[in-house]
């Protein structure tokens, strides 16, 4: 096995695709300087009092890569869509999501974030949501759905694959 | 304006760990030009020229600090800042800063502002005097995905201004 290859890089040589053979473009980012990362740890344990950091890895993956390819990509978050759409992923309401749904963040109609469900609270009607995610260049935080960073944004949409029949047969009968 | 105390908090990692969570170029682009202490530096810059040959000066010395081209250029959030500072009070100065700092691979965020930069100029949006002479033709940039900027320049007629200012720029580096 070469270390340091599997730490270094992320190769867009091997491709991956979505479930109906979409190729997800990925882009070879380097990774930062550990130091600067232990730097930034410090000042975001500082800022960031809710959110729990996850780990701080270095390994140049985002929010899309950790979703959507096993934090083995580094995927530029305009590719979003086109990943739920031939993933077969279907927008719900928030009343539908569960543990695994997707939630993607916007800030004034820009698409900015993507997290992963990991827990559901039910208070009598309503549900609160804890999410997982990579934010940019810092670590894996698990977070309360409202508690990001300012510029992701506050809007935010809900996706699941658990339709993935419904809608690949939608998107069959398009083609 | 103490530009030492401006450098240093854009250069702080106070500076870099609130950027360094957005994903999105057009959201980055966008909290650059919201932040107080560019948008402050912006508005010196526009009254000075000489603040903004200090900025471009230091971009440059910024950029031949790369410890190794193994990891992201440690400066490269705060060149991104510097170049978007410049983009917004000198787009000609910008161009020659990105193109002086077109060599170094390990560029994330400020290949993509130098991007817009030299897209800025193909679309003949230039910051300096209209002159008949300084007119660019088609340029580009690709980004290979280490973020190293490959640039075909627009071959844009200098003015004799120009012309010293690159010189100065080219002094330096």
């Amino acid at each position: 096995m070469n270390r340091s290859i599997g730490a270094q890089l992320i190769d867009p040589a091997k491709k991956i695709y979505t479930r109906s053979g979409w190729e997800i473009p990925q882009v070879a980012k380097l990774p930062r300087n550990p130091k600067l990362v232990g730097l930034q740890s410090k000042i975001s344990k500082q800022w960031r009092q809710n959110p729990e950091i996850r780990s701080t890895s270095n390994f140049p993956y985002n929010c899309v890569g950790m979703v959507f390819a096993s934090r083995r990509a580094y995927i530029e978050i305009d590719h979003v869509l086109n990943i739920l759409k031939y993933d077969y992923y279907k927008r719900i309401e928030r009343s539908m999501v569960m543990v695994g749904d997707v939630v993607l963040y916007k800030n004034e109609k820009e698409i900015t974030h993507v997290g992963l469900i990991v827990q559901v609270s039910t208070l009598g009607s309503t549900k609160d949501f804890k999410v997982l995610s990579k934010w940019g260049e810092e670590g894996e935080f698990l977070h309360f759905l409202e508690d990001v960073p300012e510029p992701y944004g506050e809007t935010t949409e809900f996706y699941t694959e658990r339709f993935w029949e419904e809608q690949e047969n939608e998107l069959v009968a398009r083609l | 304006m103490n530009l030492s105390h401006v450098f240093e908090s854009i250069e702080s990692v106070e500076f870099e760990t609130f950027f360094a969570v957005i994903d999105n170029v057009r959201i980055f682009d966008s909290y650059l030009g919201k932040h107080e202490i560019l948008i402050d530096l912006i508005e010196q810059a526009k009254n000075d020229s000489r603040i903004i040959d200090e900025i471009s000066r230091h971009v440059l010395e910024l950029g031949k600090d790369n410890e190794t081209i193994q990891f992201q250029h440690r400066h490269d959030i705060p060149i991104a800042a510097y170049l978007f500072v410049l983009r917004k009070t000198k787009l000609v100065t910008a161009f020659l800063s990105a193109n002086a700092l077109a060599n170094i691979p390990n560029f994330w965020w400020a290949s993509k502002i130098a991007k817009s930069i030299v897209e800025e100029v193909s679309h003949g949006t230039s910051a300096t005097s209209a002159t008949p002479a300084n007119e660019p033709s088609q340029s580009s940039v690709t980004h290979s995905g280490t973020g190293k900027m490959i640039y075909s320049f627009p071959s844009i007629k200098k003015t004799t201004l120009e012309k010293t200012e690159y010189s100065s720029l080219a002094r330096v580096s």
